[in-house]
């Protein structure tokens, strides 16, 4: 696992959650 | 990592730098990079998919959008990329490192209606003659330029063969509809130099031109 990989995660959440893009409950699940 | 993000051509004994257009994307196995980040990122054309990379996350896709960004120089997007992009992470501060990444570097924006491009920083406006402004940009000294979403664009470049290399990460599912990478009846010969799997089920599949 790579730290910059979960933080780019963290900050892209942020920021579509701050744009109105993101949703806390993905549409499609991984069986 | 992507091999080598500038080849070298000889002309005489002169070793002379070739900036390469690079189209970096998610998309799924039925060639759809619409709205791979959130549920109301791209709605058009009815589409409510949005956010299906989501479940498939892996930090070494993260990761390897630093490495990415660190060989190229410039963001050349279509409108409504450029636009959904500019609206998430214009608003990031100043220090943010994925905020940074995105704020700092150039972004070209190709676009017949947009009149004014300061709601992201750093941008530039391409308005007409796109085929030979984005030629005229890809000759001059730099490092890559890459594409992310912006279908229209993409088609647009692929019919005039302007597109060096692709950087797909793959998706293991099928979306059925939806903005596509590859526009229909268009043939794309492609030489794979790359390929990884991550333990969620996505493949980065790294192609250059055949």
């Amino acid at each position: 696992m790579s730290v910059d990989g979960a933080m780019a995660r963290e900050r892209i959440k942020d920021a579509f959650t701050q744009a109105g893009y993101w949703t806390e409950e993905p549409l499609i699940k991984v069986p | 990592m992507l091999s080598g993000f500038i080849s070298a051509q000889y002309r005489g004994d002169k070793e002379v730098s070739v900036r390469k257009i690079v189209v970096s994307e998610f998309m799924s196995l039925d060639n759809v990079i619409q709205a791979p980040g959130g549920s109301q990122e791209d709605t058009e054309g009815g589409f409510t998919h949005g956010g299906w990379t989501g479940p498939f996350w892996h930090d070494d896709i993260g990761a390897h959008f630093f490495e990415e960004m660190q060989q190229g120089d410039a963001l050349l997007l279509g409108r409504k990329t450029w636009q959904i992009h500019g609206g998430a992470f214009e608003q990031m501060p100043v220090g943010d490192p994925f905020g940074d990444v995105m704020n700092t570097v150039r972004k070209y924006v190709v676009s017949t209606t947009l009149t004014t491009v300061s709601a992201w920083r750093n941008s530039t406006l391409i308005h007409n003659n796109v085929v030979e402004e984005i030629r005229a940009l890809k000759a001059q000294p730099g490092k890559n330029i890459f594409i992310d979403g912006s279908s229209v664009l993409v088609h647009t470049l692929v019919e005039h063969d302007l597109i060096d290399e692709y950087s797909l990460w793959v998706y293991p599912l099928v979306l059925g509809s939806g903005k596509k990478l590859f526009p229909e009846g268009r043939h794309v010969p492609l030489r794979l130099i790359e390929s990884k799997a991550v333990p969620s089920g996505v493949v980065l599949m790294h192609y250059a031109r055949a």
